[in-house]
């Protein structure tokens, strides 16, 4: 099938044999006589000049052979008045023979008039390509005549190439089998690519043969691995044949492309940061050796353990994702190559990096699960480490916060479920509803004080839950709802004001606190309300709330209010009360009522605060404050800040203040209520409690396990959410996230500058200092600059070039820690100038004749280097022809398919026809990758014309 | 009748010279120049105000719990008519908590003043916001021939102190 047909050497030979036995049959013709037929005879003869070679002549298509120049006869006898027709076939390569007196009548003489005169006919037709800058080929592929074959199948062999390139190259998980491939017997599995990027370039790749062509078909994985050998980013999709990936980091890294099934090639461009392509945040931080899976319902029994022996799974319920481990001892058994070995650069990364080869081993698994038919899906088990913070301007002061993981709960969700809303029913003295910093945070709610003596706006029950104020005199209403509502879901992110615990939560207003308090009977309603039950209202919210908070309590227990939290409870609404401020261990309620879950007040240092409620009602705790104090040295008293009202000048204005006490603390726990119905909008104040006393939603703190002060510990929202996530996914839990000495930029890449600056801080509460620093690089000075005690802050950085010939030059910076940790940073610099200069690899070019519609020659243009080859096709006869030519990095004989070099006379999309009757020079043009992945502007399919020979499935053209 | 008016008349007249040697009621007018249930002021205090900064302090640090705001402005007091007093009730634990002025009927025995001034507390049997307060209030008084002032029945500030 790869193997030329016919060829012009072929034809050569065929013309010389026959040649062969017509002279040994005496020059020519056969046994017949064209025209004798007895009485006088006659001979037809003349001569030959010019000839180089032979050609045949025919008398009247009687052929004969002429093989040398000078006079000659036809060997033939004619009577007279006989006609004679000669014909001149066969000429030589390269020459042009011709005859004149070609027909006459014989007339009672020999003729001895026919010339035939032949002249060189050969011509040269040559030129220069020129490569598109920064083409690159893979520097081992299967063609076994290419100019280059050194394995870049390891990481210690990476080819090294410039960080704006483009790449074709071949991979194979399997050997091609295809007598004369360099890959026949063996496989390609991988290539690596070292590069220095700056972080956000991204990495678009094609898998060519991703829908296969007629001899292979294949996909491949792209991953990016840092200097020190760890996933940075990874595209495994089985999907698609392109795949992309960004880079995170500046400095030096490592492309790895693998084959995860059968043959391939394969382009990929590298755009710069400025490029349209839109970067692609692809995350690598999942747990290595686990997989959340999940069989189709109604797949067979035995889905798990086909599945694979070297995977564990945590249960087998298949209407909800299983957790399966891989196991170590029988990964031997996945899907290595067909002699169950370890390909080489498996063995090597593990060697170098075992988090890296354990987290691509789990990667190639997903891929493989991905493939079988009773598959849902197979995901990583992430793990979300990054701390989301908000650009209000006075999150800084929210310290409260971060005291409780919010910034790294905020990156799993910020409270928006992906149907609906959240709404968290704030029970209390009403909201400021045109603060300016809950703007568009309401669903409908209702003022459920009955007692005008006691509601400040002049009359009972009223579908107005805007807050009037709970003090007649100006300056002394307390404007709580609006503060504990601000904690629950101040608009936040909005670069203005304060955060909110769920930002996207909605908040439904019930006012039941006036100037005198509240009533058991209109605190109870107004949990009615929220919870979709009948109440005195005669209205009922279009959604129930997910989560009630109230603030408020007092010493006297009421059945009326008990009864309602169950039917609340009943109706899937989570409850949170603040669990009192007399400091007193007395029961509290509605904290203490069954159902509700109790919040008592920390404060900066997570300890009790000195107000808060203790004692055996108490479930969580979470930050109320302490405003005696300024711990946290921001020039304000450790209060919780958010929304609030200011009237000083008799009119309400929007305000943000510090308050303190349990009713602060409650709405936090509320918060997080609201972001796990967010992740898990199925989470029912069951599966809340289950979690809280499993500690699933707490840090321990006190007494191991539950306790009379902190419950069973502080919330922490980033548990809370990951609680969420398996409870949605039936997964296992992830860790939480360590600390960091982080080092700003994390890499330099200098070009041709000579210093530059670098920030080493703490980005985590876990005090470390840096012991020692170091750098393997004797153009390369590192100097503290402005550090503190524990040697963080800035260094000076500079470069010295002298003596250093022309080169990308990379270094290492290396901080070692009071923790035992390292902290690196790569240092590379340019000395002089550097090529940019493409390279085609082996090309074959064609001459295409079009008046016999074959290819009558072939030639490997020669490198001149920086990117431009030269070529020359001699011996060219005179006619019309067309030149192509291309790489062919399978082997199967066909150039010019997409991930292969390609081009034309003067263009590929627009061949010319050449003319030749003469030496032609300067038949100059351009050579380029075909890929469909922007970079290059050769469209898949050649616009060529129909007399070039295709191959019937795909673009391409057969070679010799 | 004559007996028992004349009785009445007696008692009148002789509760009054009482009252002129004892107790003395009269209108005052008290004022109220600042007021809020934040005042950070941590424990209950009663007061006597002789300066302006001492004022501005007070106000000042009852407004320290908003961000970004500037404090209001200060009352107009002429501290030579006018006696200038705090009453701050600490933290309390809770809303509901309030410095009430009932009127402004004083009571005057020979150098105590008896201001109309109670504390009213949370009613046991409702339910409040569960936040710590601190009432507060500043109010202005005309300057007498008294060195101590009473609120609330039994919380007395010695003016001379």
């Amino acid at each position: 099938m790869k193997k030329s047909l016919y060829t012009s050497r072929y034809k050569a030979f065929i013309f010389t044999i026959t040649t062969l036995i017509l002279s040994a049959c005496g020059g020519g013709g056969g046994s017949g006589n064209p025209a004798l037929s007895g009485g006088n005879s006659f001979t037809v003869g003349g001569n030959v000049s010019g000839l180089t070679g032979s050609l045949t002549a025919s008398i009247n298509n009687t052929p004969h052979t002429i093989s040398s120049n000078g006079p000659f006869t036809f060997p033939f006898s004619f009577n007279n008045s006989s006609r004679y027709t000669i014909t001149i076939s066969n000429q030589p390569n390269g020459v042009l023979c011709t005859v004149s007196n070609e027909s006459g009548t014989i007339t009672n003489a020999n003729v001895t008039s026919i010339d035939i005169s032949c002249v060189n006919n050969s011509f040269s037709i040559a030129g220069t390509i020129s490569s598109t800058a920064l083409t690159v080929v893979d520097s081992d592929i299967n063609d076994p005549l290419a100019a280059t074959n050194i394995s870049n199948n390891l990481l210690s062999s990476a080819q090294v190439i410039n960080n704006l390139s483009t790449v074709h190259g071949f991979v194979s998980n399997i050997p091609t089998g295809f007598q004369g491939d360099r890959f026949q017997f063996t496989s390609d599995d991988a290539d690596f690519y070292q590069v220095n990027l700056q972080s956000g370039q991204t990495i678009n790749l094609q898998a060519v043969d991703f829908s296969g062509n007629e001899s292979f078909q294949g996909d491949v994985s792209l991953q990016l691995l840092d200097s020190a050998f760890s996933l940075e980013a990874s595209d495994t999709n089985n999907t698609s044949e392109f795949k992309q990936v960004t880079a995170t980091t500046d400095g030096l890294h490592f492309i790895l492309i693998s084959a995860s099934s059968g043959i391939t090639k394969y382009t990929f461009k590298i755009n710069s940061v400025n490029a349209v392509s839109q970067p692609v945040t692809s995350s690598v931080n999942f747990i290595p050796n686990e997989i959340i899976v999940k069989f189709k319902q109604g797949s067979p029994a035995s889905s798990f353990s086909s599945s694979g022996s070297h995977l564990n799974f945590n249960h087998y319920d298949k209407s909800r994702a299983s957790l399966a481990r891989m196991t170590s001892e029988n990964l031997s058994n996945m899907h290595f190559n067909t002699h169950k070995e370890m390909p080489a650069f498996l063995a090597e990364l593990k060697a170098r990096n075992e988090n890296t080869y354990a987290k691509i081993m789990t990667l190639r698994e997903i891929k493989r699960l991905k493939n079988q038919s009773n598959i849902e899906y197979a995901e990583p088990n992430y793990i979300y480490q990054a701390q989301r913070v908000p650009n209000d301007t006075s999150y800084n002061l929210q310290w409260h916060y971060p005291a409780i993981n919010l910034p790294q709960a905020w990156d799993i969700t910020t409270g928006s479920p992906a149907i609906g809303d959240v709404i968290v029913a704030v029970i209390d003295t009403g909201v400021f509803l045109a603060h300016s910093d809950l703007s568009g945070k309401f669903v409908p709610g209702f003022d459920f004080i009955s007692s005008t003596s006691n509601s400040n706006d002049n009359d009972g029950i009223d579908n107005n839950p805007d807050d009037p104020g709970d003090n007649a005199q100006v300056g002394n209403s307390s404007w709580h709802g609006t503060h504990v509502a601000g904690t629950v879901a101040a608009n936040s992110n909005n670069n203005s004001g304060v955060a909110g615990v769920s930002w996207d939560a909605k908040i439904m207003p019930l006012r039941v606190l006036g100037t005198q308090g509240g009533s058991s009977f209109d605190i109870s309603e107004a949990i009615r309300f929220a919870a979709g039950l009948t109440n005195n209202s005669n209205t009922l919210p279009t959604q129930i709330a997910d989560v009630i908070n109230m603030s408020l309590g007092g010493p006297g227990f009421s059945q009326t209010m008990q009864d309602v939290i169950t039917q609340a409870r009943s109706a899937g609404v989570i409850v949170i009360a603040a669990a009192g401020n007399d400091n007193s261990s007395q029961l509290f309620f509605p904290a203490s009522y069954t159902g509700v879950v109790s919040v008592s007040a920390l404060d900066f240092q997570n300890n009790r605060a000195p107000y808060s409620n203790f004692g055996s009602a108490i479930d969580i705790a979470a930050p109320g404050g302490n405003s005696r104090v300024d711990l946290t040295n921001d020039g304000f008293g450790d209060g919780v800040l958010s929304t609030l009202v200011n009237d000083a000048t008799g009119t309400r204005t929007s305000a943000f203040a510090f308050y303190q006490g349990t009713s602060m603390a409650a709405p936090h726990v509320a918060g997080v209520a609201a972001l796990m119905k967010a992740v898990y909008p199925a989470l029912t104040p069951l599966d809340f409690d289950n979690a809280l006393t499993a500690g699933s939603l707490t840090n321990d703190a006190g007494s191991s396990g539950r306790d009379d002060i902190f419950g069973h510990g502080i919330v922490d929202a980033l548990k809370a959410v990951q609680e969420a996530r398996r409870l949605l996914n039936g997964g296992g839990t992830p860790p939480a996230p360590p600390a960091l000495i982080t080092a700003t930029p994390t890499s330099l890449i200098m070009g041709t500058q000579s210093s530059a600056v670098l920030t080493l801080s703490n980005a985590s509460a876990t005090a470390a200092s840096i012991t020692n620093v170091t750098n393997n690089a004797s153009w390369l000075t590192v100097t503290p600059d402005t550090v503190d005690a524990n040697n963080l802050g800035t260094y000076d950085i500079s470069i010295n070039r002298t003596g250093l010939s022309d080169s990308i030059y990379n270094g290492t910076i290396t901080f070692t820690l009071s923790t035992g940790n390292t902290v690196t940073v790569q240092v590379s610099m340019t000395v002089g100038n550097i090529s940019s200069a493409g390279d085609l690899g082996t090309v074959y070019l064609l001459l295409f004749d079009t008046d016999s519609e074959t290819v009558i020659d072939q030639v490997s243009p020669a490198s001149l280097g920086n990117g431009t080859y030269s070529y020359t096709f001699n011996q060219v006869p005179s006619g019309n022809y067309e030149i192509v030519g291309g790489s062919d990095i399978d082997n199967d004989f066909i150039i010019c398919q997409p991930g292969e070099t390609c081009g034309g006379f003067p263009s590929i999309n627009s061949l010319n026809n050449i003319s030749v009757n003469s030496d032609l020079n300067n038949l100059d043009f351009n050579m380029d990758i075909l890929s469909t992945i922007n970079s290059v502007n050769i469209p898949f399919t050649i616009a060529s014309p129909a007399s070039i020979q295709k191959n019937d499935k795909t673009s391409g053209i057969r070679r010799n | 009748m004559m007996p028992s008016t004349l009785h009445s008349c007696r008692l009148t007249l002789l509760s009054a010279i009482f009252f002129v040697g004892c107790n003395q009621k009269s209108d005052i007018e008290i004022s109220t120049i600042y007021s809020s249930n934040q005042c950070n002021i941590e424990l209950p205090e009663l007061i006597a105000i002789n300066n302006k900064k001492s004022l501005k302090d007070i106000i000042h640090k009852a407004n320290k719990r908003f961000i970004n705001e500037t404090p209001p402005k200060l009352p107009v007091v002429n501290f030579d008519n006018e006696q200038i007093i705090l009453i701050s009730l600490g933290n309390k634990s809770q809303a509901g908590y309030e410095i009430i002025i009932t009127n402004n009927e004083t009571t005057k025995t020979e150098s105590t003043l008896f201001l109309p001034i109670t504390i009213s507390k949370p009613d046991k049997l409702q339910i409040y916001a569960q936040l710590i307060t601190s009432p507060c209030k500043i109010i202005s008084i005309p300057k007498g021939d008294y060195n101590e002032v009473v609120i609330n029945n039994n919380w007395k500030l010695d003016l001379n102190f």
